[in-house]
């Protein structure tokens, strides 16, 4: 009767394959995900320093680049106020860290500053 | 089962072996059944719980994408109310079609339009639509109004009812009537004056006058007269007669003064040939020039009826004085006009 309980290693074997099988590219594509939550709570934090500095510009103030620091995380808000443009066209874009591509950007035109 | 095997074993010891073995196999088979069950178990909850995170994710995605659309479709339709504004002043009729505008990248971020309805009044209803990803399924729209008031020419026409033969010498100078005239502050300027006379004023000819002066009546500066300030004729007429020149910016006491205030009375100026001025000038009834090209006034006339001629040299100066309607700074001034604040 001892013997009858618990599993035998081949049992063992094939229930680790099933687990294997399945569980192998949906943990893959979890770990995608988890990247994305990532990405995502990274790109809403952009959003909403380069809402803030588009309402810088649209409210008067010909601001330059400043970088501000979340949760331990220096993000930088350049402008580009693109010449000969009227009314003039202000690109605001987010960088994480050294970051050379933008998190996010906003484009606008404003009255002259 | 161990009795059995014992009972078997004492009559048929092999049987009995084979008898066993088969009975733990047909339950070793059981329990294999059971592992395959656990485990399909134990995926469908971790399959589930997946499921949720790979939910929450996307979800998380897809409302970011969509707030960075309402933000940028937002900002579009905040664009095309910064590109209506800009051609209303330029005179034209800030109707803007669809059109479109990039990332610094020249990807499409969105498209903006606007509608302008003029109620043939100074002000405009403008409405601007942002669009992002216009039209498929993931279409964000955003629409602001706005409503703006020139300040120009419609609006002069109160202040500056025109006899002169150069109506247009004031359109041109951005005449505008409005039903807010401002009020000088007399007693503001009483004040502050340095000189006072309480029955008239009447200068020598070519004086060198300096400072703010209050009068009371009529006053006249006569011919060559320099006063480098202020005059203020509080229930009379003024009389500036030819190679006058007035400056408040002279005297540092009276720099963002109006050159001239007529109150009450008559509240008449006149101003003759070959005269420089430079500052506001105001009257509560009428202004007039003679017809010279040496006339130069730099400021901006004040006054129920203007009488300008096309070759008198008139140009407006932003400056805002004070000593309007209570002190400074009761009207501001904004290019080519005056607006109540």
């Amino acid at each position: 009767m001892k013997n009858q309980k618990g599993f035998t290693l081949m049992e063992v074997m094939v229930a680790i394959l099933i687990l294997t099988v399945i569980l192998g590219p949906v943990s893959l594509y979890l770990s995608r995900n988890l990247t994305h939550m990532v990405e995502v709570r990274d790109a809403s934090i952009a959003l909403n320093l380069a809402k803030e500095g588009m309402e810088k510009v649209r409210s008067g103030e010909y601001p330059d680049s400043y970088e501000i620091t979340v949760n331990n995380t220096t993000w930088r808000t350049e402008y580009t106020f693109v010449p000969d443009t009227a009314p003039l066209e202000v690109q605001v874009k987010v960088f994480k860290e050294s970051a050379t591509e933008a998190t996010t950007e906003l484009v606008s035109l404003v009255e002259s500053l | 089962m161990r009795g059995k095997v014992t009972l078997y074993a004492k009559r048929y010891p092999l049987y009995a072996i084979k008898v066993a073995s088969n009975e733990r196999r047909a339950t070793s088979n059981e329990s294999g059944v059971a592992a395959i069950a656990l485990v399909v178990m134990v995926i469908i909850i971790l399959l589930t719980l997946m499921g949720g995170l790979v939910l929450l994710t996307t979800t998380g995605y897809k409302s970011y994408h969509f707030s960075k659309d309402r933000a940028q479709a937002l900002y579009l339709a905040e664009a095309g109310i910064s590109q209506a504004l800009q051609e209303i002043r330029d005179k034209e009729d800030g109707l803007i079609p669809e059109t479109p505008l990039t990332y610094s990248d020249g990807s499409l971020a969105g498209l903006y339009s606007v509608e302008c309805l003029s109620s043939g009044d100074p002000t405009y209803t403008l409405t601007s639509y942002g669009y992002v990803n216009k039209d498929s399924t993931n279409e964000v729209k955003r629409t602001v109004s706005a409503k703006y008031r020139e300040e120009g020419i419609e609006e002069f026409k109160h202040i500056a009812s025109y006899k002169s033969s150069c109506s247009q010498c004031l359109i041109d100078l951005g005449a505008y009537e409005t039903s807010n005239i401002p009020i000088p502050d007399m007693e503001f300027f009483r004040n502050n004056a340095d000189y006072i006379y309480t029955s008239g004023f009447t200068s020598n000819k070519n004086d060198n006058l300096n400072g703010i002066y209050y009068v009371q009546g009529d006053a006249k500066l006569s011919q060559g007269t320099i006063l480098d300030g202020t005059i203020v004729v509080d229930g009379g007429k003024l009389t500036v007669e030819r190679q006058c020149e007035i400056d408040p910016s002279e005297n540092p006491d009276a720099s963002d003064f109006p050159a001239i205030v007529v109150y009450g009375g008559t509240g008449n100026v006149t101003i003759k040939r070959e005269t420089k001025i430079n500052g506001l000038i105001y009257a509560s009834n009428s202004v007039t020039t003679h017809n010279n090209p040496e006339i130069e006034i730099e400021g901006v006339i004040i006054a129920d009826e203007i009488t300008v001629w096309e070759n008198n040299k008139i140009e407006y100066k932003e400056v805002s004085p004070p000593g309007f309607a209570g002190g400074t700074p009761a009207v501001s001034l904004v290019p080519g006009s005056w607006q109540s604040t």
